[in-house]
C-alpha cells in the first residue's frame, strides 16, 4: 500500500553561497531538497530577464512516492515568485517522474538535448562508480569479483573485499556479477542521474551472475548515492 | 528565418568551396582574447547557428533568433550562476578554430562541473557554415578532450540538440556514446505575469 504524504515532515529555505536551498527533513534529516539559483538570460526582444535556476533535485530513496517534493516544489514555487524572478527554468530527463512534476508547475519544454559522453579514463569512472558500493555495509564481509563491459572500451574486473577493491584488467577465473552497459550509462549511474534498478528496467544494462549479489549492489548503490539529481 | 537567409545569401556569393585539405591544414585553435566577443557573436549570427539551441546552457531555450551581441555573449559567464565557467580566471574555457585569420568556430567547455569535479562538459559548440565545418567540429572536440585530459578529467561530455546533426556526427566520430534512452529537456515558466516583459535593471 502506497504511504500518505510525508505530514511530518518540515520544510526548510535556507541561504547557499549562489542561492537558496528548499528542503524537507523527516526526524531532523534532510530526505528531499531543490536547489535555485540567480540566472540572468535573454528573452527575445525584451532583453535580458532574471531566472530561477532549478538544479540538485531530489528525494533519498526510501521517502519516495509520500508526496515530498510535491510538498517542497509548492515551496520552490512560492520562493521563486516571493524573490520576484519572472520566470524559472530548468534541466530534466524526459522519462522521469520529475518531468511530470515540473508540467504541474507550469513548465513547458523548450529545447530537448541528448547527452554525449565520452569516457577519457574509464578505469577510474568503474572504479569510482564501485568504490562507494564495496566499501558499504552490503560488502563488508564480502569477497568477490564483478566485471564490468562496456562498449568500445576494455573490460574491467574488480576485486571486492575486506572493504578493499582492487582494479584489474583481465578477467579473473570466476566473476560473481558481470555487468554490460554503455558508457554514458556507467556516467549517468556515478551521478546518481540514473538508479542502477531504473537502468536494469529500461534495458540500458544487463547483468549475469547470481541473483543474491545484483540485489546487494543495487541496494549498495542506492545507498552510497542518496539523491537522484533530476537536473 | 533570418539566419536561414544570410546563409542562403553566403550559398550564393559565389565564394569558392575549401577542401577538407584546406580547412584542416591551415586551421590553428587558441584560447580566448579579450576583443574575440564580436568576432564570437558575427560567428553565432550569421552561421546560422542562431536557428539552433547552442548546445547547452540555461539561456539556450530562451535566446531563439535573436541575434546575439558581444556583451550578452560575455555576460552569460558572470551572471549564471553554477552552470557557466569562469572566463575570466580561465581562458582556456572558451577555444576558438581559427583558419586564414578568420574565426571558423568555437567552443566552450565548463571544467569546474558543480556535481563531479573528475566532468568537464562542453556547452558550446558553434562553426561556420564552411565546407568542412564537420571537421572543424570535431577538432575543436578533440581539443577539448586534449585539455581535459591534460586536467586529470575522467569524462567528457557533450550536450547534443537533437536537430544538429552536424555536432551528432563530430561527436560520433570524436568516440562520444549517447545514451539510448530519450533525452535532457529544458524546461521554463513564466512565474509572475507579465513580468518576462521586462528587461532587467543593469
Amino acid at each position: 500500500m502506497r504511504r500518505v504524504a510525508g505530514a511530518s515532515a518540515k520544510i526548510r529555505v535556507s541561504e547557499v553561497h549562489w542561492g537558496k536551498k528548499v528542503s524537507a527533513e523527516v526526524e531532523g534529516k534532510e530526505v528531499s531538497r531543490v536547489f535555485i539559483g540567480s540566472h540572468q538570460v535573454r528573452v527575445g526582444p525584451a532583453g535580458e530577464v532574471r531566472m530561477a535556476g532549478i538544479g540538485g533535485v531530489g528525494t533519498q530513496r526510501e521517502f519516495r512516492r509520500r508526496g515530498l517534493m510535491r510538498q517542497v516544489y509548492a515551496r520552490v514555487m512560492a520562493e521563486v515568485t516571493k524573490d520576484g524572478y519572472p520566470c524559472s527554468g530548468l534541466f530534466t530527463g524526459t522519462n522521469i517522474v520529475a518531468h511530470r512534476l515540473y508540467r504541474q508547475h507550469g513548465y513547458v519544454d523548450i529545447t530537448v538535448h541528448r547527452y554525449a559522453t565520452k569516457l577519457l579514463d574509464h578505469k577510474a569512472v568503474i572504479v569510482n562508480v564501485l568504490s562507494g558500493a564495496a566499501a558499504s555495509e552490503e560488502f563488508r564481509a564480502w569477497r568477490g569479483a564483478i566485471t564490468v563491459t562496456l562498449r568500445g572500451y576494455s573490460p574491467v574486473c574488480l576485486r571486492l573485499g575486506v572493504g578493499k577493491l582492487a582494479a584489474l584488467a583481465r578477467a579473473p577465473r570466476r566473476v560473481d556479477l558481470s555487468l554490460t552497459l554503455s558508457a554514458a550509462t556507467l556516467a549517468f549511474l556515478s551521478w546518481g542521474r540514473l538508479t542502477a534498478e531504473y537502468a536494469e528496467a529500461a534495458k540500458l544494462l544487463t547483468w549475469e551472475g547470481e541473483r543474491e549479489v545484483w540485489e546487494r549492489l543495487v541496494r549498495a548503490l542506492g545507498r552510497t548515492r542518496p539523491c537522484v539529481h533530476a537536473e | 528565418m533570418r539566419a536561414r537567409r544570410v546563409r542562403r545569401r553566403a550559398a550564393r556569393s559565389g565564394r569558392a568551396p575549401r577542401s577538407r585539405k584546406g580547412i584542416k591544414s591551415g586551421l590553428t585553435i587558441r584560447s580566448f582574447r579579450e576583443g574575440d566577443e564580436a568576432a564570437i557573436a558575427r560567428l553565432y549570427n550569421t552561421a546560422g547557428a542562431a536557428e539552433q539551441p547552442r548546445s547547452q546552457g540555461y539561456a539556450a531555450g530562451f535566446v531563439g533568433p535573436e541575434p546575439l551581441t558581444p556583451r550578452s555573449w560575455r555576460g552569460q559567464f558572470r551572471h549564471q550562476g553554477w552552470s557557466a565557467p569562469s572566463l575570466d580566471a580561465d581562458r582556456e574555457c572558451v577555444r576558438l578554430a581559427v583558419q586564414r585569420g578568420e574565426l571558423v568556430g568555437y567552443a566552450v567547455t565548463n571544467y569546474r562541473y558543480e556535481f563531479d569535479p573528475n566532468v568537464s562538459v562542453v556547452q558550446e559548440l558553434c562553426t561556420m557554415e564552411v565546407d568542412d565545418a564537420d571537421g572543424v567540429a570535431e577538432a575543436l572536440l578533440t581539443d577539448a578532450e586534449r585539455l581535459a585530459r591534460a586536467r586529470g578529467k575522467h569524462v567528457l561530455m557533450l550536450s547534443l540538440s537533437n536537430e544538429d546533426g552536424r555536432i551528432q556526427r563530430a561527436a560520433g566520430r570524436a568516440g562520444f556514446d549517447s545514451p539510448e534512452d530519450g533525452g535532457s529537456v529544458f524546461m521554463a515558466a513564466i512565474t509572475s505575469r507579465g513580468a518576462a516583459q521586462q528587461p532587467a535593471q543593469p
